[in-house]
């Protein structure tokens, strides 16, 4: 079984297509894409699902971004406006933050989706998780320069802009499901419940595996010891 | 080549092999068990701040051993209470011995003293918990008592309750405040005919996972079952102090946070940051915390530290005991960390159990129920610079403040609160970018932003003429490029288009 899943794996790298990495093979109109999100987001969704105006190597590249601008942002930020230190950096948690998060909640929703009859294929809820991070990619590296300037009495316009980006990018990824899978509002409220509740029993199930096979090997250490030593 | 080689590998083995020898010697050095809290609540190695300059004993006075020293009092003369021989020790700021008072005339007979605890003077009478008659009284300079201050006749305490006063002080109305210990209500305070006016500034219950879940249990259970339950109850004072403005400041052994309070006249602690500095964030050093920052784990637990005593000086300098650990760690009137001396252990200069601290001028007297001793302790030069910087600060010398500052940084370039001096001068010398760098050395986020605002609008004054211009510039510029970038995406799709 194992094996037949790291063959699945390799077959699904070796289809990715480079070439669509490749700037000169880009469709350059569907970079300005992006930008529709903050006129009409649904408009845009439904370019990205009905009219192949999306594009899975820039949904992967803003997530990239996403993840490069995390590691950037820690050290951007203004010295009043974090506890971050140079010396405590590590690039895994910022790796599960962005990236990790973003995997997770694709999965899930997929999962879920394949339950309560959502008409989105895994690539398109893929690709419309990555383009809702386009606010964030666009706007937080500046947000973050700017706050080296910002004193406390404006940390509230610090505080505000950095929520509403966030929020603007989980409403994004709201309205994306939405439009992917063909929901009602309410169906797609559900939907996003769940698929929060399994990402936190997945995370759980994680851990206590973890621990759980941390005492297993400590229980069979100590077995082991025990008949060697006797 | 080779053969130099050889020989930078036996020098560098050799400086290696030097230095091991050297190593002892340096561990062996006294400066090593100081240490001081950084910014990040670390502890950090640090000059020695106070020496153990004096260790008293009764038998070198020439009064025979204390016995289970309770409280040092000093106002002029030393009063050292000597509980388990029941006398009071009064020596002159030499440490000379001026008299010992074993008994009070009353009623105009002799009483012997009965495990005589805490003492105060004011105006010209000597006040003097004696807590195995229950009582706190007056006495003036002919040792007669003038006044008894008893256990209160208050529905809050039972008839049964062992009253046993423990320290005591009297503002300069003449309202005489008592801790007592198992008195969980508060100070009691007494008028100044010795009548009793009720309790002040209770300790708060903290509320705990445990205080939590007794409470969950106290709505399921019975009223028998209830009963049987251990009672939430907040925690007793252990120390009490009064400054010249008449403020209180107590200690509580069994909290973690907020040991020492300073209560205003509502019994309110105004000693307090709310959030994490202010609603500022912090780089991790709680300054609500005045014992061990990183508590230490021995003998199978935490052992955090229990805040004995409390004594605050003219400039605002508080100085906390440790009972557990046998330490003083001194503060700032803005509660930042100045140093930490003592120690548990048997030499001079350690403690078995501290319990009472006093101050002589500048030395600190700390007391030890086990060794029978008091320990007197002097400012060395590093602790006269820090002082003087502070004192400098607050008379508004911020240049002379600023020099003593630099000179406490020559021997300690990890103390936070030197570079915040440093900082906080130079910020209001308005060198605002120097400032930065060393607010920000320090963590002192609120000058920090203060300096900052200086400095940007210094900045944009010096800079105004060619700013905007060069902005509207820049702006122009980047709305062309994004115009052209714009219009050769679009170029190019119509290219692919037609490619198609």
């Amino acid at each position: 079984m194992i094996k037949k899943l790291i063959r699945n794996i390799y077959i699904s790298i070796r289809q990715i297509r480079w070439s669509d990495y490749r700037w000169a093979n880009l469709d350059k109109t569907k970079i300005l894409l992006i930008f529709r999100f903050f006129g009409h987001p649904i408009d845009t969704f439904n370019d990205i699902k009905y009219e192949k105006r999306g594009s899975l190597a820039i949904a992967n590249i803003l997530l990239l971004l996403f993840f490069l601008e995390g590691i950037v942002n820690y050290f951007l930020v203004g010295y009043l406006f974090s506890n971050n230190e140079a010396q405590s950096f590590s690039v895994w948690p910022i790796l599960l933050r962005t990236v990790g998060i973003v995997v997770l909640w694709c999965v899930m929703n997929w999962a879920m989706s394949t339950l309560f009859e959502g008409k989105g294929t895994f690539k398109e809820i893929w690709m419309a998780t990555c383009y809702s991070l386009t606010p964030m990619v666009l706007f937080s590296v500046p947000l973050n320069a700017i706050s080296n300037v910002m004193t406390l009495s404006e940390a509230m316009f610090y505080n505000a802009v950095s929520g509403f980006l966030t929020a603007f990018s989980l409403v994004l990824v709201f309205l994306g499901m939405l439009v992917v899978h063909q929901y009602t509002v309410t169906k797609t409220v559900g939907t996003v419940i769940l698929t929060l509740a399994m990402i936190v029993i997945f995370i759980f199930l994680v851990l206590l595996g973890f621990s759980v096979s941390q005492q297993i090997v400590a229980f069979v250490s100590t077995i082991a010891t025990e008949l060697l030593r006797r | 080549m080779m053969k130099l080689r050889l020989k930078q590998t036996r020098l560098f083995a050799g400086i290696i092999a030097f230095g091991m020898i050297l190593s002892p010697m340096t561990v062996q050095a006294k400066t090593t068990r100081n240490y001081i809290y950084n910014e990040y609540a670390e502890a950090v190695k640090a000059p020695s701040a106070y020496v153990c300059e004096q260790v008293l004993r009764g038998r070198e006075i020439g009064i025979g051993d204390f016995s289970g020293i309770s409280d040092i009092y000093v106002n002029e003369q030393i009063y050292i209470s000597d509980t388990g021989n029941n006398r009071i020790v009064v020596l002159d700021p030499e440490y000379r011995l001026v008299r010992s008072i074993d008994a009070v005339i009353e009623n105009g007979a002799s009483v012997p003293l009965n495990r005589p605890q805490g003492t105060f003077v004011r105006d010209d009478l000597l006040y003097i918990c004696e807590s195995g008659n229950a009582r706190v009284i007056a006495v003036d300079e002919n040792d007669t008592v003038v006044r008894t201050y008893v256990k209160p006749d208050s529905d809050l305490l039972t008839e049964d309750f062992d009253y046993r006063p423990s320290k005591v002080v009297v503002n300069s109305a003449g309202s005489v405040f008592v801790a007592a210990s198992g008195v969980y209500q508060g100070i009691l305070q007494y008028d100044n005919s010795g009548t009793f006016l009720g309790f002040f500034g209770a300790n708060k219950v903290e509320v705990t996972m445990d205080v939590i879940l007794r409470s969950f249990w106290q709505n399921i259970f019975s009223q028998e079952q209830r009963e049987s339950l251990v009672r939430t109850v907040p925690t007793e004072y252990a120390g009490i102090f009064i400054d010249e403005e008449n403020m209180i400041y107590t200690t509580t052994i069994s909290a973690t946070e907020s040991q020492v309070k300073r209560l205003n006249a509502s019994g309110e602690n105004i000693l307090f940051y709310p959030g994490s500095n202010g609603g500022i964030l912090q780089k991790g050093y709680n300054r609500n915390n005045f014992g061990d920052q990183e508590v230490e784990y021995a003998r199978g637990g935490l052992r955090p530290s229990q805040i004995m005593d409390v004594e605050v000086d003219e400039d605002g300098i508080i100085a906390v005991l440790d009972a557990y650990h046998g330490r003083v760690f001194v503060f700032d009137r803005e509660q930042n960390p100045l140093c930490i001396f003592g120690g548990s252990g048997t030499q001079n200069g350690d403690f078995q159990e501290a319990s009472a601290l006093g101050r002589n001028g500048e030395e600190y007297l700390v007391a030890d129920s086990v060794k029978n001793s008091v320990t007197i302790f002097q400012p060395t030069e590093y602790m006269q610079d820090i002082k003087s910087a502070l004192r400098e600060y607050s008379l508004g010398n911020y240049a002379r403040s600023r020099e003593y500052w630099e000179k406490v940084l020559e021997k300690n370039a990890g103390l936070a609160v030197a570079f915040k001096g440093v900082g906080r001068a130079l910020y209001l010398e308005d060198d605002y970018g120097e400032a930065m760098e060393y607010l920000r050395r320090g963590d002192d986020r609120y000058y920090y932003s203060l300096a900052l605002t200086g400095f940007r609008r210094e900045f944009l004054r010096d800079n105004v003429i060619w700013l905007f211009p060069t902005a509207a510039a820049g702006a122009a510029a980047v709305y062309i490029g994004l115009r052209a970038v714009y219009r050769a995406l679009i170029r190019s799709g119509e290219k692919g288009k037609g490619r198609r």
